[in-house]
């Protein structure tokens, strides 16, 4: 079993580095993905590939938000109402973690807005 | 006439270990699996019992703790069978002498059947090692007899344990000592025993096995309570068959971990690590 612990702030600084556009729109989770609320973790179990990830909360929201019909904007400013912060200041993070959530496979494709 | 003794494994299962009494020392080796593996007294199989394991009637009897792992590997195949409501864990449980039933998880080496053999001798109840049935339906495990195999520098300790009279007797098996003969108070139990705390040993071993390196470990480093996702992270990694059992194994193990309260145990084996989780357990209830 391969198992990883997915946090808004493990990738690189420079949030740009995740490749990432915020008028980008995160084309859905993938399919045959369980979650599991445990404790202070949001788990993910892959069906298809037997892998589990741990995310943060940042991540568990935006993972929850990526529903195919959002942009990143908007999925920052969703995160960013529910945290009670401005948007700019969640954008990186958000760009972070879709980032991550897409290097793990957790995403069917992404499509440019 | 071949001499037969009852292996008890699985889930409302039961093995039989069958052997022929011509061979060279036959007697002594059966006597030793069986009391290996806890099995009460010979006996005849029954009809409803489901397994059989024959001795091979040309393999040496010499080495014991050879053939032991041989039959801990018989024991370890048919497990894999077991019924589709349970999943295995490589996991060590004792009823503590106060009656609260216990999971060891833990790498191999951590310590956690010397934990649990200690927990048995000093009042408790051996339930079982390293396959061990667990039923999500009733969170409870099942008595698991295998034999039990220790690390060699604790054996002296477990021994200082035993009750006087009962000395236990360990042959050497693949870099563990096979627990052969000597009493160890074992669960009769013949119903599932549902579980009250899961004891987590460090993750540092965990960390040296390569297994756990992104588990989300670091919030619980100190001794004491360890929080539901840290101990479902050590629950996922001793589930055998994990990638089978797949999305059943992953509900079940955090439903496990949301019900049963964790905590965290240094390694160090001796009578402080006992105390120190009798502590733990009686400021948790």
């Amino acid at each position: 079993m391969d198992r990883h612990r997915t946090t808004s702030s493990e990738s690189p600084e420079d949030p740009a580095a995740s490749g990432v556009d915020v008028d980008e729109r995160p084309e859905g989770r993938i399919d045959n993905v369980s979650a599991e609320v445990v404790g202070h973790d949001y788990v993910l179990h892959d069906g298809a590939t037997g892998q589990v990830h741990f995310l943060n909360q940042t991540a568990a929201l935006v993972w929850d938000l990526c529903d195919g019909t959002r942009t990143l904007r908007e999925i920052a400013a969703e995160v960013a109402r529910l945290y009670g912060r401005p948007a700019d200041v969640v954008v990186p993070d958000v760009q972070r973690a879709v980032g991550l959530l897409r290097d793990h496979d957790l995403f069917l494709r992404s499509a440019r807005a | 006439m071949r001499r037969t003794y009852v292996v008890p494994f699985g889930p409302r299962r039961r093995g039989v270990l069958v052997g022929a009494p011509d061979l060279p020392g036959p007697r002594a080796l059966l006597a030793a699996m069986a009391v290996a593996c806890g099995a009460p007294r010979p006996r005849r199989p029954a009809q409803s019992e489901s397994a059989a394991f024959t001795l091979p009637e040309t393999a040496s009897p010499d080495d014991l703790g050879a053939r032991l792992r041989q039959l801990e590997q018989w024991l370890d195949e048919s497990a894999t069978a077991d019924p589709a409501d349970a999943l295995l864990l490589h996991a060590s449980a004792v009823t503590d002498a106060r009656g609260r039933t216990l999971l060891f998880a833990g790498p191999s080496g951590a310590g956690k059947t010397t934990a649990a053999a200690a927990l048995a001798l000093q009042g408790g109840q051996w339930v079982g090692d390293e396959c061990l049935p667990y039923l999500p339906e009733r969170c409870a495990v099942d008595v698991c007899r295998r034999p039990v195999a220790l690390r060699p520098d604790v054996t002296g300790w477990i021994t200082s344990l035993a009750a006087p009279g009962s000395t236990p007797r360990f042959v050497e098996a693949g870099g563990k000592q096979l627990w052969i003969s000597g009493d160890l108070p074992r669960s009769r139990a013949r119903r599932l025993l549902p579980l009250d705390a899961i004891i987590v040993l460090p993750w540092s071993a965990f960390g040296s096995a390569g297994v756990a390196s992104a588990a989300p470990v670091e919030r619980s480093a100190a001794e004491g309570p360890l929080d539901a996702g840290a101990a479902f992270a050590q629950l996922l990694a001793c589930c055998h068959h994990f990638q089978a059992r797949g999305q059943f194994a992953f509900r079940a193990l955090a439903e496990l971990c949301r019900r049963v309260p964790a905590y965290r145990l240094e390694a160090r084996e001796g009578a402080s690590q006992l105390e120190r989780l009798q502590r733990l357990l009686d400021h948790a209830s």
